[in-house]
């Protein structure tokens, strides 16, 4: 078995993918580098991104696919499952291989199906977190938001949130993978965030939670409590459904939320 | 009385308001200000109440004050309650404070009636004005059309704000009567075909003057109140498709009527609410809008309610097994929309997907679509999958094994109202 090691970055992958199809092996299979552990029985090859390549790939599959199956398998990759490397490319080579287009509208096939279910989580938890993202207002001004998704999603919530709140600094932090976004008032660009903010800011729950608040702007508190008070006040007694709230919100997800999900 | 207090009581006094989309607005950011109100196709929701019910709008009302004093209403004259009033001020500073946090997709602002209509509707438009002018506030707003308002304020409204929406409440004139003396039905119907009238007349012009702005993007709903009086399903699905076709409504919520008052001869005596007609008429809503049904598919005179314990296509399917099993792998698509278990999704994915082959049962179950259902209206390549064909084996294999989860108040076909129930609302073109 050939073992492909890539650099974890997306046109590694696609020049991995390249390499197996170009090179027409039977038994291999592709890996990030960082996660490889060696067995006695494989070979390994380290992948070396080729633009050429990626860029030949890319033209002939934008012939192949239409550009929700492209972003699908963007998609794919940013979910970071275990053995998503070897989907995306047997998705690829059955891709190029079948002789007319849209290949990805075979949902009978396992392949395009498996596809579309882990693209669709991707998208969901986008979705999710534009709803789920928590800014609170920091002593300098900037709005701030911890997060931790699931899927290395946080490059696709720019979009979202530079055209919503085009007049303010904010910053999101995805803290699983310690990198975030930030817009500086003018453009959104991706960051490390152990370079650039200082340790206070790292870990940073509601104020309700009680930690102290020395690092939030005056009226931040107070709208905390607001915030919280209004949420509570909303549900309605005779309705009571703790299953159905759980079923749309995930418990992973109330430890960066400002209001306070009770169990 | 300080802000959390006012909020507390505001907020609790709108909950009973079913409407929450912040969908289908085409309003974007300018100039740099703040919000945006295009989203994906679908709206976002910032959290879940712990009745289970999405937030994703401030939804509150400018005052809890009163002049009317309808039975149902939480907020009526008569009901002995804390008051309040937010001043124009608060409600922007909360809505902006909330929305630069992400809490909200934007505002949802009711009220109850000061002094009278034009008066409050005049206050709630100088909050959206000053949101939309002074603020640069591109966020969703839902706007609540008081009963009465003159046109003039609701037409001025309809071009600040994303959704306007009257809520008929009681689905039948012999309801208002009863339980909402105050209002009157044509305070109810002449806003609402007005705002249909001025969407239609709004879109022409667009089509003319491409700088036009945009009469309610996001269209107006309404809400109606299910098992606070006698109406029966088939007239509040009529009602429902008229106000569909007839005057542009994008939505109508149904909410089961939470007793709240006690001593109400006219009201029902209720041990619960009837939240599983609530569901059922959501299903027959969602048959009107996506999948091509007329009302008297649905629901036949002489059997006016939905069965409780079968989904209202099934139960249409059960009544039509003439045109079933149907060729999963041949007919079109509204034919497949038509057959229970499969939606409009996996309808999409079936059609696709039989380019590239015929499907098999597997196949199906794969795709989404729910075989429990499906199983007795379909063929594969001409295979069945179960060799029942008639109603009544068919239905006891569906009905639930189990006593239903959810409480019923009482059976709806039961008497519970002595006097023959009246007319639904119709609507009248101007």
């Amino acid at each position: 078995m050939i073992e492909y090691l890539y650099d974890g970055s997306f046109p590694g992958l696609l020049t991995a993918v390249y390499q197996t199809l170009a090179e027409k092996n039977t038994d291999w299979n592709i890996c990030r580098a960082s996660e490889f552990q060696p067995d006695l029985f494989s070979q390994t090859q380290i992948v070396v991104i080729n633009n050429d390549w990626v860029g030949k790939l890319v033209a002939s599959l934008a012939c192949k696919l239409s550009k929700p199956a492209l972003l699908d398998i963007y998609y794919c990759f940013l979910s970071e499952e275990r053995g998503i490397e070897k989907l995306i490319s047997v998705f690829i080579s059955k891709a190029t291989q079948y002789p007319g287009t849209q290949f990805e509208k075979n949902c009978g096939d396992k392949t395009v199906l498996e596809i579309q279910k882990i693209s669709s989580r991707v998208s969901y938890e986008i979705h999710r977190f534009q709803g789920f993202v928590r800014f609170r207002q920091m002593k300098d001004g900037i709005y701030y938001a911890p997060v931790e998704p699931n899927y290395n999603i946080i490059s696709l919530l720019a979009p979202h949130f530079t055209a919503r709140f085009a007049d303010q600094q904010w910053l999101i932090h995805d803290l699983r993978r310690g990198k975030g976004i930030f817009y500086d008032g003018d453009k959104c660009s991706p960051v490390r965030l152990s370079e650039i903010q200082p340790e206070a800011l790292r870990r940073c729950p509601p104020v309700l939670s009680g930690m102290e608040n020395s690092v939030f702007a005056a009226a931040e508190p107070e709208l905390q409590h607001l915030w919280n008070d209004y949420f509570q006040a909303v549900a309605i007694p005779e309705r009571h459904n703790k299953k159905l709230q759980r079923q749309h919100m995930p418990s992973r997800y109330w430890k960066h939320l400002v209001e306070q999900v009770e169990e | 009385m300080d802000l959390n207090d006012k909020l507390k009581i505001l907020a609790a006094a709108a909950k009973y308001d079913a409407s929450c989309a912040s969908s289908g607005s085409n309003r974007v950011n300018r100039n740099k200000g703040l919000g945006n109100a295009t989203t994906a196709p679908m709206g976002i929701c910032h959290s879940w109440a712990a009745d289970g019910r999405c937030v994703s709008l401030l939804k509150i009302l400018f005052s809890n004050y009163c002049t009317n004093d309808c039975a149902y209403c939480v907020n009526r004259s008569s009901n002995d309650i804390p008051r309040s009033s937010f001043s124009v001020r608060e409600i922007i500073d909360l809505t902006i404070s909330f929305y630069r946090r992400n809490y909200i997709e934007g505002l949802f602002l009711s009220s109850g009636v000061l002094k009278n209509a034009d008066y409050t509707m005049e206050l709630m438009l100088q909050v959206v004005k000053k949101l939309r002018q002074e603020e640069n506030f591109n966020g969703y707003i839902h706007l609540k059309v008081i009963p009465g308002a003159s046109q003039r304020l609701i037409n001025e409204a309809g071009f600040y704000v994303d959704r306007l929406s009257v809520n008929i409440e009681l689905p039948s004139e012999r309801g208002l009567k009863l339980l909402a003396p105050q209002k009157q039905k044509d305070d109810i119907l002449k806003p609402m075909s007005y705002i249909g009238t001025q969407i239609t007349v709004n879109a022409e012009e667009r089509q003319k003057f491409r700088k036009a702005l945009h009469f309610v993007p996001a269209g107006q709903s309404t809400q109606l109140i299910v098992g606070a009086t006698s109406e029966t399903d088939l007239q509040i699905l009529k009602l429902s498709e008229q106000l569909y076709r007839r005057v542009n409504l994008k939505r109508v919520y149904y909410s089961a009527y939470v007793p709240i008052a006690h001593n109400n001869p006219f009201l029902p005596a209720l041990s619960a609410p009837p939240f599983r007609r609530e569901n059922r008429l959501y299903q027959a809503d969602w048959l009107l809008r996506f999948y091509g049904f007329q009302s008297e598919e649905i629901l036949l005179p002489d059997q006016p309610f939905l069965e409780a314990d079968l989904d209202p296509k099934t139960g249409w399917a059960l009544r039509n097994l003439h045109r079933f099993p149907l060729e999963v792998n041949k007919v079109d698509y509204h034919s497949l929309l038509r057959i229970p278990g499969i939606g409009q999704k996996s309808a999409q994915r079936i059609i696709a997907a039989r380019r590239f082959g015929s499907l098999t049962f597997s196949d199906l179950a794969r795709l989404g679509v729910v075989l429990k259902r499906a199983r007795y209206f379909i063929t594969c390549s001409g295979r069945f999958l179960e060799n029942v064909d008639n109603e009544t084996a068919i239905r006891q294999r569906l009905l639930p094994k189990t006593v239903p989860k959810l409480p019923e108040a009482s059976n709806p076909q039961l008497p519970l109202f002595f006097e023959p129930a009246d007319t639904p609302l119709t609507l009248h073109y101007h």
